[in-house]
């Protein structure tokens, strides 16, 4: 397997570089699963947190404010650790003290991205809950709430996916969200186990 | 008088002995201060993990999040990666276990692990809509009319012309001036599913079902739990299509087949 350079990382994570994604899940999921595993976490948590993280990465290198003085996957675990320890502490927040979590980040010297990285993490989770289960939506589905998305209204949507009638495209619109819903709820379910 | 007072004195010591070890319990500060703590951190806890599980719907946050192109991009390539990973693990585990069998069974294993997994991932995913387009077809529910019926009953036979040319408006005009013949309610039924107007065909296949003496009411059954399908009316559905599995019609067995395909939906 190739090996890339930092710089090259977050430039295919930031151009959906499908061999370097490969790579960096080849690479790391396997580590980073087996700490969650070793933290009282389960299969599904690892894959949220690498997906999380990752995530982060991504709004960072694409805003162009990242300049890394470490290699890309001490940055990388970094932002996994953190993100799974910021779920133990939320979980339960007197098993797992603040200096813990904290050490673990000032170790990286990310102190002072903490606040930052924190805000990126929460609004993540709810990105990863949407867009995840989004892509489960059929086609057609994906196509109607992107168009709504887009900000059309459904006269235009209605010409644009040749619907019938506006009431047509209002079902639609109906039974898609339906759909949507009872995923987050199937996914809001397994979380409680 | 004797036993009892062995018994006064027998309970003032068990009492008294109760209350030591009462006191005993609660003057371990320390053990106290841990119980505290352990109740506590056991309650937040599950108030926790309540409060996680309950992510509110909102819908123009949703619609900003799918409007990120680049993002839905990357994480579908991640998904896809991760998903394709997970099934060639899957299939490893497999062959690894198959090992000592030989190599024929081994691969019809092999054969029939990507032969259910395909299917699983597309069972999986299938919508009350999805079902419902692979298993509706006007065609079939033509095969069972009967040609002999529609010879001498003009609305019927004016409205069975628009049916065939698709043109279902003009066919359910003709089909309201005979709204007590069954098979023009049949029709009428199929006409209003073509039109997507499920409440209505509703209506006609209950009333074929009603009447409960004429030879549609497989038909009207069959296509009722489709209506119900497409309509979410899930739980209807289902009683439907258990109905029918356990009667001895034409439909009995896609109506299995379709019922295990909603699996949990």
């Amino acid at each position: 397997m190739a090996k890339f350079s930092t710089e090259r990382i977050l430039a295919g994570i930031v151009e959906n570089d499908r061999i370097v994604i490969q790579y960096v899940y080849d690479k790391y999921f396997a580590s980073i699963k087996s700490y969650v595993l070793k933290h009282s976490g389960n299969d599904n948590d690892a894959w949220d947190v690498f997906q999380d993280s990752l995530m982060v990465v991504y709004e960072q290198a694409q805003s162009g404010n990242l300049t890394l003085k470490s290699t890309f996957i001490t940055y990388f675990y970094s932002i996994c650790k953190y993100r799974w320890l910021k779920q133990l502490r939320d979980r339960a927040p007197n098993q797992h003290e603040e200096f813990e979590y904290k050490s673990e980040v000032e170790l990286f010297g990310y102190n002072k991205y903490t606040v930052e990285i924190d805000e990126a993490l929460e609004q993540e989770e709810r990105v990863r809950l949407y867009q995840e289960n989004f892509l489960k939506l059929s086609k057609e589905c994906q196509e109607l709430f992107k168009l709504l998305a887009k900000g059309l209204t459904t006269k235009e949507i209605t010409k644009e996916l040749n619907y019938k009638s506006t009431g047509f495209t209002y079902k639609k619109r109906r039974l898609c969200k339906e759909q949507l819903l009872r995923r987050i709820k199937e996914n809001n379910d397994k979380l409680k186990l | 008088m004797k036993p009892d007072f062995k018994n006064i004195i027998n309970n003032d010591l068990r009492e008294q002995e109760m209350e030591q070890e009462f006191l005993q319990a609660i003057n371990n500060e320390h053990k106290l201060a841990l119980r505290e703590t352990l109740a506590n951190v056991h309650s937040k806890d599950t108030k926790q993990t309540r409060q996680i599980s309950r992510i509110e719907f909102k819908e123009d946050e949703f619609l900003t999040s799918i409007k990120d192109e680049h993002k839905l991009a990357l994480r579908e390539t991640l998904m896809d990666v991760h998903t394709k990973e997970s099934q060639k693990k899957k299939l490893h585990i497999e062959l690894f276990t198959s090992r000592r069998v030989q190599a024929i069974a081994a691969s019809i294993v092999v054969f029939l692990m990507v032969g259910t997994s395909f299917l699983f991932d597309m069972n999986g995913s299938l919508t009350n809509e999805e079902l419902f387009d692979q298993y509706y077809s006007t065609e079939s529910s033509f095969l069972t009319v009967r040609s002999g019926n529609t010879a001498n009953f003009s609305p019927l036979s004016e409205g069975m012309k628009y049916f065939e040319q698709a043109n279902y408006n003009k066919a359910l005009n003709a089909f309201k001036l005979a709204p007590d013949n069954m098979v023009v309610k049949l029709y009428s039924g199929f006409s209003y599913m073509e039109l997507q107007k499920y409440d209505e065909a509703v209506k006609e296949f209950t009333g074929i079902i009603e009447q409960n003496d004429n030879l549609f009411i497989d038909q009207a059954e069959w296509n009722l739990a489709l209506c119900y399908l497409m309509t979410d009316k899930t739980d209807k559905a289902k009683n439907i299509l258990t109905h029918i599995t356990n009667s001895n019609t034409i439909f009995n067995i896609r109506a299995q087949e379709l019922l295990e395909d909603m699996g949990n939906n």
